[in-house]
């Protein structure tokens, strides 16, 4: 399978492979399991600007959960 | 005739050469969505991809379809050759005739293969990141089929979802739109909402789901409207829902309470990148589609886009119904494609009346997505933006005639809103004065010589011999 790169936006290591092509070895899709960017291995990449910690911890809520033990989840 | 299905539409396609099959291999990314972006710059055909990276030729992708007025007017049956303003009278009349109830078939071709649980995989389907700086790949021109848990309205809207694995993906539902309503009340139920995803599918439903309608009435009653015969639809494999008949793919699946993922960003209608958001998932527990399944698309990104093309004739339907309810003296709302600007024309009698006019609009539904409106008496034609540029600098004084009302809530895609989700609402006041106005007897308009009407035909006939 190779190895799994590092997420391109992010930089974390946490990432897996989430498809390859129906027909086999054209391409690979990975993903972040942070940040959950999703990228494809035939991919330059080169309009897709890195994120900071602080912009993942304040992503918007406009439609928050009606109670206060609605969880949140991050990922 | 209406379309039997999404096949009979991209024939019809073809016959008025308005779909270009690319057969050369391309990539995913970039060539679908910087070819998309070319269709609509110049005013070109749909697009058919034939030939895709890792997939085999019987897995396609179409975009663009609807990025064009003339395909619009074929989408509805009409010549390609119809005018925006016709399209705009012919949908309204069209809404304004009876519903018509689906009709419940037993099967369909899009039966023909089904996946369940961990046979389930989106990515057997041609996604791709439409835009460069897009968080990954989504699905854009989805028909999302929700119930209301209290009264069984059925709602199909169009939202965006980004994909986050073989078979889970994002949602994006806002407060105020139906979509949004209908999850609400199954999230205070705490139960997760039943949901399927349609695309390919005959246009009468792709207008539905991107139409501003009246909360409570079925999306397939007014696609059968739209249509002039029944919408068919079958039921889901795993859901309680039904689904276009005619449908390439469905997904089906749940939409859980309570859970917020992030998402984003995404390259939206006006022209921007949107915000990083947190907002609902989508879990996918089966997909059904056709044999050769044809996987489509739509073009959202820099202005023009198909998306714009589209909301410059459904957006003046839904808009000029609203108003006019209210107002019998409105006699067009006009959006500027690609803008968030709306013009009103009306006959406006008193001094003041058009005022009147705009606080209603302020209050209607399509502030979600516009925020300027610029009202103008009946001699301007709301169409012609040099006619409206010279009412808004000759009957229009800014310390006069501009209301703003600020922190009005939005849908949150503004790329100027100091904080997302609050926009400021501007109307531009630029009628003619009118009694009991101090200077409507000091002003005159001119108005041409009735005699020029007659000249402008002399002038074109002899124009005409001497070339």
């Amino acid at each position: 399978m190779g190895n799994i790169p590092a997420c391109p936006r992010c930089n974390n290591t946490d990432t897996r492979l989430v498809s390859e092509s129906p027909i086999s070895g054209v391409w690979r899709m990975y993903g972040c399991s942070h940040c959950t960017f999703l990228w494809r291995d035939t991919e330059t990449l080169e309009g897709v600007r890195t994120m900071t910690e602080e912009e993942i911890k304040g992503a918007v809520l406009d439609f928050p959960p009606p109670s206060p033990g609605g969880s949140i989840g991050g990922k | 005739m209406p379309y039997k299905d999404f096949r009979a539409w991209i024939g019809k396609l073809e016959e008025e050469g308005e779909l270009l099959r690319v057969k050369d291999h391309v990539r995913l990314e970039p060539d679908v969505g910087a070819s998309a972006q070319a269709s609509i710059l110049t005013d070109g055909p749909g697009l058919f991809f034939e030939n895709l990276p890792g997939y085999p030729p019987s897995h396609t992708l179409t975009i663009a379809l609807m990025g064009s007025l003339r395909r619009l007017a074929l989408s509805l049956d009409l010549p390609r050759s119809t005018s925006r303003g016709d399209l705009v009278q012919e949908m309204a009349r069209r809404f304004d005739e009876p519903l018509i109830k689906p009709v419940r078939l037993s099967s369909a071709p899009l039966k023909e293969e089904k996946h369940f649980g961990n046979d389930v995989n989106l990515f057997e389907f041609p996604l791709h990141r439409l835009n460069m700086g897009d968080g990954g790949p989504y699905l854009t021109k989805t028909h999302i089929i929700t119930k209301d848990p209290e009264t069984g309205w059925t709602n199909v809207a169009m939202y965006r979802m980004q994909v986050k694995d073989r078979a889970k993906t994002n949602v994006w539902f806002t407060q105020g739109q139906h979509g949004g309503i209908i999850y609400r009340k199954w999230e205070s139920l705490g139960k997760p909402m039943p949901m399927a995803v349609a695309f390919g599918v005959d246009p009468a439903l792709t207008w539905m789901a991107v139409s501003k309608t009246q909360p409570g009435v079925d999306e397939y009653d007014m696609a059968g409207t739209l249509r002039g015969e029944p919408f068919e639809v079958v039921p889901a494999e795993t859901v309680d829902l039904n689904v276009p008949a005619s449908a390439e793919v469905v997904l089906e699946g749940y939409v859980p309470p309570g859970i917020r993922e992030f998402e984003g960003p995404f390259g939206e209608y006006p022209g921007s990148y949107s915000h990083y958001h947190r907002i609902m998932v989508f879990e996918i527990k089966a997909i059904t589609h056709r044999k050769n399944p044809i996987f489509d698309a739509i073009h959202i990104g820099k202005v023009p886009n198909e998306n714009s093309v589209i909301f410059s004739v459904n957006r003046p339907v839904a808009d000029t119904k609203y108003m006019r309810q209210r107002f019998p003296e409105v006699m067009a709302v006009v959006p500027y494609p690609g803008s968030a600007m709306e013009v009103i024309q009306g006959n406006f009698r008193r001094h003041g009346d058009a005022r009147r006019v705009m606080l209603g609009w302020f209050m209607g539904p399509h502030t979600d997505n516009v925020k300027h409106c610029i009202v103008v008496d009946e001699d301007i034609d709301p169409y012609d933006p040099a006619q409206v540029l010279w009412a808004l600098s000759y009957r229009f004084q800014a310390d006069r005639d501009l209301v703003i009302i600020p922190n009005f809530s939005s849908v949150g895609f503004d790329p100027s809103e100091e904080r997302s989700g609050l926009v400021t609402l501007c109307g531009f006041d630029a009628t003619k004065p009118k009694p009991p106005h101090p200077r409507y007897e000091m002003i005159g308009w001119v108005e041409p010589w009735k005699e020029t009407e007659v000249w402008k035909k002399r002038i074109a006939k002899n124009w005409e011999r001497r070339n």
